[in-house]
């Protein structure tokens, strides 16, 4: 480790000053807008708090072109302009964070332990706003070629694509919106959908009909992506008539959905089938006394950032109850 | 070689961790920064296709690259695979 990740929470004068001990109040594990309201809201109740998040603060926000139904932004917002804003206004509060991978959480005499790169800590109790990554094809060539010519973000890798042949894979709204984005690079996007109409939103289906630069490969999915270095293609085939092609690429934009970032609370707290995690709706307390779930990660109706933000506020207020009920506050 | 760009957030993650990784192998390895906006040819050649990317290069010769964000452990460890830290 690093020294950067030695600073914060142990030398935190602001940490020792409330507790004898190295204990927390409450972890948030995940730096999206659940998890930074969750982190706002806490360090305005002055608990002592530490939001860890493995990767960059903002969560998809970051790889959002534009943000268009975010109250307070009537001409829209861009995804990482509005990431930057929710982590300063919770660090303006005085949230503390640590850019570290969570390696395990478990339960031990009521506390939760939740293991870092060279350490462990202890809190009291747990607001899980770990939230959802990309869901994978799962075909021959993927892995290997992430990257290289394959992308799961139009967004982050979009650039690197100017003038090329691109295939965009799903039949959503992400789907329609990365293909639309990608036509200011690409010389032509094909939407590659296992069906033959589109899941997506009316309005973008029209405008992706009415682009001259979109295409669409109706009915097929894809069996491999080719290529060594780089994707140059994929084996598509045709579910109609079971025809397989070749059909170069120059890059294969991945968007067919999410699964939750749960792999660590196996055990923890109880998953749905999809491995979403179970939250009561008014509470948003899990089936662990003292974790509370906010976020893409839990199962909801509902994914967006309008309601990621109202879960991390409710998720801090739930946290205050429980930790008044055990006598917890000073 | 870290492959950069200003929009890229991810990109503002890898960036402190490979500072912190040059002051400690300072004399042994340069670690430079390049940054895809300013250079698209040079991103072009090298096959960027998204950032960060690190490229791992021994006497002007690619060795290795890594795609994504290096956490400071994970690095190291990918670094001292090629070179002694």
């Amino acid at each position: 480790m690093g020294r950067r990740s030695c600073q914060g929470l142990t030398g935190s004068p602001r940490v020792l000053k409330k507790m004898p001990t190295d204990d927390l109040h409450l972890i948030i594990i995940g730096g999206g807008p659940a998890g930074l309201t969750a982190g706002l809201y806490a360090a305005r109740a002055r608990l002592n708090v530490l939001l860890v998040e493995r990767g960059s603060f903002g969560g998809q926000v970051l790889t959002t072109h534009k943000v268009e139904n975010y109250p307070g932004f009537p001409e829209g917002i861009p995804g990482p302009e509005l990431a930057d804003l929710f982590q300063q206004h919770a660090k303006a509060f005085g949230l503390e964070t640590r850019s570290e991978t969570v390696r395990k959480v478990w339960t031990e005499d009521g506390m939760y332990l939740v293991e870092l790169g060279d350490h462990t800590l202890r809190s009291s109790s747990l607001i899980l706003a770990s939230g959802s990554r990309p869901r994978q094809l799962g075909v021959r060539g993927e892995g290997r070629l992430r990257g290289r010519g394959v992308s799961y973000c139009a967004t982050c890798d979009g650039a690197f694509f100017r003038g090329e042949d691109l295939a965009v894979v799903g039949g959503g709204d992400s789907a329609v919106e990365e293909a639309l984005f990608l036509t200011r690079f690409a010389r032509a996007v094909t939407i590659i959908h296992r069906r033959d109409v589109l899941r997506a939103t009316p309005i973008l289906q029209e405008r992706a009909r009415q682009h001259p630069a979109v295409s669409f490969l109706w009915n097929t999915v894809i069996e491999e992506i080719l290529g060594e270095q780089q994707a140059v293609g994929v084996k598509a085939r045709n579910l109609k008539d079971g025809t397989v092609n070749e059909v170069n690429f120059g890059g294969i934009f991945i968007t067919i959905g999410h699964e939750p970032e749960t792999d660590l609370f196996k055990g923890l707290v109880e998953l749905d089938g999809d491995g979403h995690i179970v939250a009561d709706e008014a509470t948003l307390a899990t089936s662990a006394p003292g974790v509370f779930a906010a976020g893409d990660v839990r199962r909801k109706v509902l994914r967006q950032v309008a309601t990621a933000v109202g879960d991390g506020a409710l998720a801090v207020h739930s946290v205050l109850k429980y930790l008044e009920d055990k006598a917890l506050l000073p | 070689m870290d492959f950069w760009a200003p929009w890229c957030g991810p990109c503002r993650i890898q960036a402190p961790i490979l500072e912190d990784f040059a002051a400690k192998v300072k004399g042994k390895i340069q670690v430079r920064k390049l940054n895809t906006d300013e250079n698209g040819d040079t991103a072009a050649q090298y096959g960027i296709r998204s950032i960060p990317t690190l490229i791992l290069f021994k006497d002007g010769k690619e060795v290795d690259r890594h795609i994504g964000v290096a956490q400071a452990q994970e690095l190291e460890k990918w670094v001292g695979a090629h070179v002694k830290v």
